[in-house]
C-alpha cells in the first residue's frame, strides 16, 4: 500500500501542469494582489456623494435614513450632500462628486467611472437592496434599532469596516484581506480538479491505466482512499506553502489565529477533493464532460450565490428560497464563497 | 482454461459481440485474428470483467470471472492495446507499481521488476520517463507492466501497433518466450504474419462473430486455394488465358498490366505444368514465383474481403 502511494505522490508531484495550478498559480495571484491591493485601502478617502431626493414616501426616507446612518457610523466612509438633480449632474460632470443617489421608492445610483469610490457606492446600494424590506420594517416599527442594522449593513459592504470591528484575534487587519482568503480559498478548491483526474484515472472506460489498474489485484476502494488521503495532503501542503509565503515573505496579517484558518483550510481541502471525486465517478462520460460538469457547477452555484449578479440571493428568496437553501451548502463547496465561510468564523 | 460460450455484446443498435464461442487449453498461444472493429477488444473487455456482456457465458480457470475476483486477476497479465503507464513515472518505478498491484512482497516484487526489464530489454533506458522511449520501447514497457507479476495467463491486445520492425521481432520473440516459460498467451491482432508466426491456435473474428478457427494448416485447409502462382512481364492473348484456365487443378486466373495470378487447388507440380505450359508456347516472362495460401486468403474465401478492408 505505502509503495503504491509513493509512486502517486510521486506521479503527482512531478505532473507540472498539476503542480503549476495548484501551487505556483496561488502563489502568482498572492503576488499579483499583494502588489495591486497592498496600499488600496490607505489610499481610500471619504467619498463626496449626491442626494437627490426624488419621492417622499415611506420607502424613501428609508434609504435616505440609511443613508445618513452609513454617514454617521462609517467613519469617513460617505459624505452626502442634498441637491437638485441638475446641480448633482454638474458637479458629477466635474468630477466632485463619485456619484448621485436618487432617493425614491426604488433608490438609484448614477456614476461616472468604475473606480474603487464608485463600487463602494454601488456594494452600499445594493445592501440596502437586499435588506430593503427589513430597513423598512424596522425604520418603521423599531427605529431606534436602525443604527445597529444600517451598522451590520454597511459593515456586509465595506469589509474593512466589518473586520476592523469584530476580530476574534483581537488584532485589527486590512479589509482587502477577503483577496487573500479568497486565494487560500481558491487553492483549497483546486483539490476538486486533482480529484477529478484522480477518480478518472482508476477508469477503465475513460484511462488506459485506469483498466490496469482496475485489473490489479488490489481492491479498487485501496486505490481510492489512498489517492483521496494523497490528494487531500498535497492540496494541504500547497495551503502551507501559500500561507508561509503570505505570512513569512509578504508579511500580510491573517488575523492572528492561525490555528483556525489550518483547519478550515484542511476541511476546505477535503470538500474540494471530495466533490472532485464525486464528479469524476458519477456517469460514464468523457474526461471533458467531467470537468465541465465540474465547472458548470462551481460557476452555476458562484452565480446562484450572488457572485456575478449581487441582487440574485434576493431575487431567489423572494420567489424560490429553497434554491438558497441548497446554495448555502453547495456554497460551502465554492472558493468563491469559502472566504466568506473562513472570515465568518474567524472574525464573527 | 477459457471458454466463452453464445457471448453477446450489444452498444445500443450495434452488436459487437454476436454469439462469439472460444476456447482457449492451456499452455497455448491462441490468436484472435480480424480487420479492426470485428470485436476483439471488446471480447476481451468481456472476458476480463471490464465490460458487462449482455449473454452468454465467460469462465476463466474454470471460474465466472468479477471485478473483485483478485485470486484470478493474480494469475492474469495484460498488455492493453493503449499504453497504460504513467507518464510522470521512470521505466522502473512504472514496472514496480504496477508490479505492487499483485505482489506484495517487497524483495520478490523487486525481483519481479528487474526480471521483466531484463525481459523487455529496457536495462539502459529505467531511469527514463515514457516521454523519452521510442514507440518501440514505449510498446516494451506496455508489455513489462503487463508480466512483471509473472501471470499464468497474458492477455496481450494488438502490442505491436506502431512498432518499428526490430521491436516487433523483439515483441514476438518475447512472446514466444513467454510460452515457453509456461504461460497462456491470448494474442490479438490484424496483422496475419504476426499471427501465423507465433499463435499455436487461431480464431477469425468477423462482425463480432468466430468465423474459423483452428490451427493454422487447418484453416488452410478449409479453403479452396493450395498455391498461388503469380508471373510478372507476361504477353498473353485470349487463346492463352483460356488454356491456362484449363490447366490441371487451375480454378481461377486474374490477368491484368502483363501480370497474371493463378489459383491453384492443393496438389504437386502446379508451377511445373504452369512453367511447362510457357515453355511450349515459347511465352517470355519476367518473374515467377509461387505462394500457400495466407490468413488473408482464408478471410478473403470467407467473409468475400480482404483482412485489411
Amino acid at each position: 500500500m505505502l509503495q503504491l502511494i509513493k509512486y502517486r505522490f510521486l506521479s503527482m508531484l512531478r505532473d507540472k501542469t498539476t503542480m503549476f495550478w495548484s501551487l505556483v498559480f496561488p502563489l502568482i495571484l498572492c503576488t499579483l494582489f499583494y502588489v495591486t491591493f497592498g496600499n488600496i485601502d490607505n489610499n481610500l478617502e471619504c467619498i463626496d456623494t449626491a442626494v437627490v431626493v426624488r419621492s417622499e414616501s415611506q420607502e424613501a426616507e428609508a434609504f435616505q435614513s440609511f443613508l445618513s446612518m452609513i454617514e454617521e457610523s462609517a467613519d469617513d466612509l460617505i459624505k452626502t450632500k442634498e441637491m437638485t438633480g441638475q446641480k448633482a449632474k454638474d458637479l458629477l460632470e466635474d468630477g466632485k462628486v463619485y456619484g448621485i443617489y436618487y432617493v425614491d421608492d426604488e433608490p438609484e445610483l448614477l456614476v461616472a467611472g468604475t473606480g474603487v469610490e464608485e463600487s463602494v457606492l454601488q456594494s452600499l446600494l445594493e445592501s440596502y437592496q437586499g435588506g430593503q424590506e427589513i430597513v423598512q420594517e424596522v425604520s418603521k416599527e423599531r427605529p431606534e434599532k436602525m443604527p445597529e442594522l444600517v451598522k451590520h449593513m454597511s459593515s456586509s459592504a465595506m469589509q474593512a469596516v466589518y473586520v476592523k470591528e469584530a476580530s476574534l484575534g483581537g488584532r485589527e487587519t486590512d479589509g482587502m484581506i477577503q483577496y487573500f482568503f479568497s486565494l487560500i480559498a481558491m487553492t483549497c478548491m483546486f483539490g476538486c480538479f486533482l480529484g477529478v483526474e484522480a477518480s478518472m484515472k482508476i477508469q477503465a472506460n475513460i484511462y488506459a491505466v485506469g483498466a490496469r489498474r482496475c485489473l490489479g489485484a488490489t481492491s479498487k476502494l485501496k486505490l481510492i482512499f489512498s489517492d483521496f488521503v494523497l490528494i487531500c495532503a498535497i492540496n494541504f501542503v500547497d495551503i502551507l506553502v501559500l500561507l508561509g509565503y503570505m505570512s513569512g515573505i509578504l508579511k500580510i496579517d491573517l488575523g492572528g489565529d492561525i490555528g483556525k484558518i489550518l483547519t478550515i483550510s484542511f476541511m476546505g481541502c477535503i470538500i474540494g477533493v471530495s466533490m472532485g471525486m464525486l464528479v469524476g465517478s458519477v456517469g460514464k462520460w468523457r474526461e471533458g464532460t467531467k470537468i465541465a460538469i465540474m465547472l458548470a457547477i462551481s460557476l452555476g452555484s458562484s452565480f446562484l450565490s450572488g457572485l456575478m449578479l449581487g441582487g440574485i440571493k434576493g431575487l431567489i428568496e423572494a420567489y424560490c428560497p429553497i434554491i438558497n437553501r441548497l446554495v448555502t451548502h453547495f456554497t460551502a463547496l465554492q472558493y468563491t464563497r469559502m472566504h466568506q465561510g473562513i472570515r465568518g468564523i474567524l472574525y464573527q | 482454461m477459457i471458454e466463452i460460450k453464445n457471448l453477446v455484446k450489444r452498444y445500443g443498435d450495434l452488436v459487437a459481440l454476436d454469439h462469439l464461442n472460444l476456447e482457449v487449453s492451456e499452455g497455448e498461444v491462441f490468436g484472435l485474428l480480424g480487420p479492426n472493429g470485428c470485436g476483439k477488444t471488446t471480447a476481451i473487455s468481456c472476458l476480463l470483467a471490464l465490460l458487462k456482456y449482455d449473454k452468454g457465458e465467460i469462465t476463466i480457470f474454470g471460474k465466472e470471472m468479477h471485478p473483485d475476483s483478485y485470486d484470478m486477476k493474480r494469475k492474469i497479465g495484460i498488455v492493453p492495446q493503449e499504453v497504460a503507464v504513467f507518464e510522470e513515472l521512470t521505466v522502473a518505478e512504472n514496472i514496480d507499481y504496477f508490479c505492487g498491484l499483485y505482489v506484495k512482497d517487497k524483495a520478490q516484487r523487486k525481483e519481479c521488476v528487474e526480471q521483466a526489464i531484463d525481459f523487455v530489454g529496457l536495462e539502459n533506458h529505467r531511469k527514463m520517463r515514457p516521454k523519452q522511449l521510442s514507440g518501440g520501447l514505449l510498446r516494451r514497457l506496455n508489455i513489462a507492466c503487463g508480466i512483471a507479476h509473472k501471470p499464468e495467463l497474458i492477455i496481450l491486445d494488438e502490442p505491436t501497433v506502431a512498432v518499428d520492425p526490430q521491436s516487433r521481432n523483439h515483441i514476438l520473440e518475447g512472446i514466444q518466450r513467454l510460452n515457453k516459460e509456461g504461460a497462456t498467451i491470448i494474442y490479438t491482432s490484424h496483422y496475419m504474419e504476426e499471427v501465423e508466426q507465433i499463435c499455436t491456435r487461431i480464431a477469425i473474428l468477423d462482425h463480432g462473430r468466430n468465423i474459423a478457427s483452428g490451427t493454422k494448416e487447418e484453416l488452410k485447409r478449409m479453403i479452396k486455394t493450395g498455391e498461388r502462382i503469380t508471373i510478372e512481364g507476361v504477353a498473353l492473348d485470349r487463346e492463352h488465358l483460356q488454356q491456362i484456365r484449363e490447366l490441371p487443378h487451375v480454378f481461377q486466373i486474374d490477368y491484368k498490366n502483363q501480370k497474371i495470378v493463378i489459383c491453384c487447388s492443393s496438389a504437386k507440380q502446379n508451377l511445373m505444368r504452369v512453367l511447362h505450359y510457357l515453355q511450349e508456347n515459347e511465352i517470355s516472362f519476367g518473374k515467377i514465383f509461387s505462394e500457400m495460401p495466407t490468413l488473408n486468403d482464408v478471410f478473403l474465401e470467407i467473409t468475400g474481403k480482404e483482412l485489411r478492408d
